[in-house]
């Protein structure tokens, strides 16, 4: 699980020549919004691809301008991007992102725990033990959240602490699945460095709190995918779910 | 490293940018925005950059200067990948249509206009024949192409530029492994792996050469961002 800086950044060119499947692609993405040097140094990549694509400049036929033209007047311009993302020159947009999304983890992790607790009272201790773990890797000094929205619906969320070597993922509405796929969560240090941290069971209701123990050395991003049942050695399918961890 | 001449015949009028050079506002020959003059956040000082500015506060008569500045670049980057020219023209098309669109996001602090736009077009073609080919059986698509055809096709179908010159030799100064890499990419729309795959080569070297070769190209083209 040794990832040294170096097997990350290596991919810097294939992302630059869009030489990426749409997975890593978006897992390099998440990898670069934490890494300044790597943004430096894939803009200078993309600039230097350029040079290859306008080198093979070729007229364009004369009839597309008027197509392009025309279709413009009748198209609506995009706002600039809101002043939060780049505002506060130092402070990258994840750790905006990543602070507004602890909050929605605290309140959400509030109310999972309350169910927790409330079914440990009903039921066994072992729910007890497990909502004090979850208490106590939110409460551990190196948590680390991420949260994102699913695609195809719902909200998930992730605490993780390194030195308790736990992982809680909380889940809202997530998609219902047919019969014979199931949720899978996994620890990403690098694209090609991915280990499963167990089948998610999910109930139909797409709420879950799940707790598991994961070697979290290196890990960079935790991604949900959809597997078939019983879950695989390695993703098999694009994340519907990655998110970087950052400290909370 | 000075400014490249246009070589074609292909300039319609020129125009003065404020440092004085001269632009062509018409043809691609000249690789407006993207010289010495981008280096750094200089980009923003460029005549695209000013274009782009002014298209992204509704200004059409600007966007279609800017359409005529860079739509052979585009037109180009899009056929080398998709090769079919209707279909290129199709995302030619949309290509102009997302610059319209998201000109307010551009950032001149990540990249001039030019990057900005062929990453674009670039991404777009790629997105379009890798949705095309996903039915198809990849591999049997990847051992079947010529490795070779897209290098050597530089020749009759591009304008001749003097950037396209210094391409081409930067090009030749990489290894055969580097420059395989970085043309089955760029040129030829390949995923890393199946590029490995059509060199034969492992996973891990294939990845490096496109990031060395792309390091190398960059030094070699004194490209800053």
């Amino acid at each position: 699980m040794t990832v040294t800086m170096d097997d990350r950044h290596t991919l810097a060119g294939a992302y630059a020549l869009d030489a990426l499947d749409d997975g890593e692609r978006r897992l390099f993405e998440a990898h670069l919004e934490t890494c300044a040097d790597c943004r430096a140094e894939v803009a200078e990549l993309r600039a230097t691809a350029a040079y290859l694509g306008a080198a093979s400049a070729v007229p364009a036929p004369p009839a597309l301008r008027d197509h392009v033209l025309s279709q413009i007047a009748r198209t609506r311009q995009l706002p600039p991007p809101r002043r939060t993302a780049r505002s506060a020159r130092g402070v990258p947009r994840w750790t905006v992102n990543v602070l507004a999304a602890a909050a929605t983890v605290l309140a959400v992790l509030a109310i999972s725990l309350g169910v927790l607790a409330w079914q440990a009272d009903q039921r066994a201790d072992d729910l007890a033990a497990e909502a004090r773990r979850v208490a106590a890797v939110l409460a551990a000094p190196d948590a680390q959240n991420a949260a994102a929205e699913v695609e195809g619906g719902g909200q998930a969320s992730v605490v993780a602490s390194e030195t308790r070597g736990e992982v809680v993922l909380v889940t809202e509405d997530l998609p219902e699945l047919s019969a014979d796929e199931t949720y899978q969560l996994w620890l990403i240090a690098a694209p090609d460095d991915i280990t499963s941290a167990g089948v998610v069971d999910v109930p139909d209701t797409g709420d879950v709190t799940f707790l598991t123990a994961g070697d979290l050395g290196g890990v960079t991003t935790i991604a949900l995918s959809v597997e078939p049942q019983g879950g695989s050695e390695q993703p098999t399918t694009t994340p519907v779910w990655a998110a970087e961890l950052g400290s909370g | 490293m000075c400014r490249p001449l246009v070589v074609s015949g292909r300039v319609g009028s020129l125009v003065m940018d404020r440092v004085g050079r001269l632009d062509p506002v018409r043809g691609s020959g000249r690789p407006v925005g993207l010289h010495k003059r981008s280096t750094g956040t200089g980009a923003a000082g460029g005549l695209l950059e000013e274009l782009l500015g002014r298209a992204a506060r509704g200004d059409q008569a600007a966007f279609s200067a800017l359409y005529d500045a860079t739509s052979s670049q585009v037109f180009g980057t899009v056929r080398r990948v998709v090769r079919d020219p209707s279909q290129s023209e199709e995302v030619t098309q949309e290509v102009f249509i997302d610059v319209w669109r998201h000109a307010a996001r551009f950032d001149a602090e990540i990249g001039s206009a030019r990057t900005w736009i062929l990453t674009m077009a670039h991404r777009r073609a790629v997105d379009r024949v890798r949705r095309a080919e996903a039915a198809s059986d990849r591999e049997h698509r990847a051992a079947s192409r010529s490795t070779t055809r897209d290098y050597d096709e530089v020749e009759e179908t591009v304008e001749r530029s003097l950037e396209a010159e210094r391409v081409r030799r930067c090009l030749e100064g990489l290894t055969d492994l580097q420059r395989e890499s970085v043309t089955l990419a760029y040129y030829s729309g390949y995923t890393y792996p199946e590029v490995a795959q059509l060199l034969d080569a492992p996973l891990g070297t294939v990845k490096t050469r496109m990031r060395d070769g792309l390091v190398r190209m960059r030094d070699c083209l004194g490209v800053s961002r």
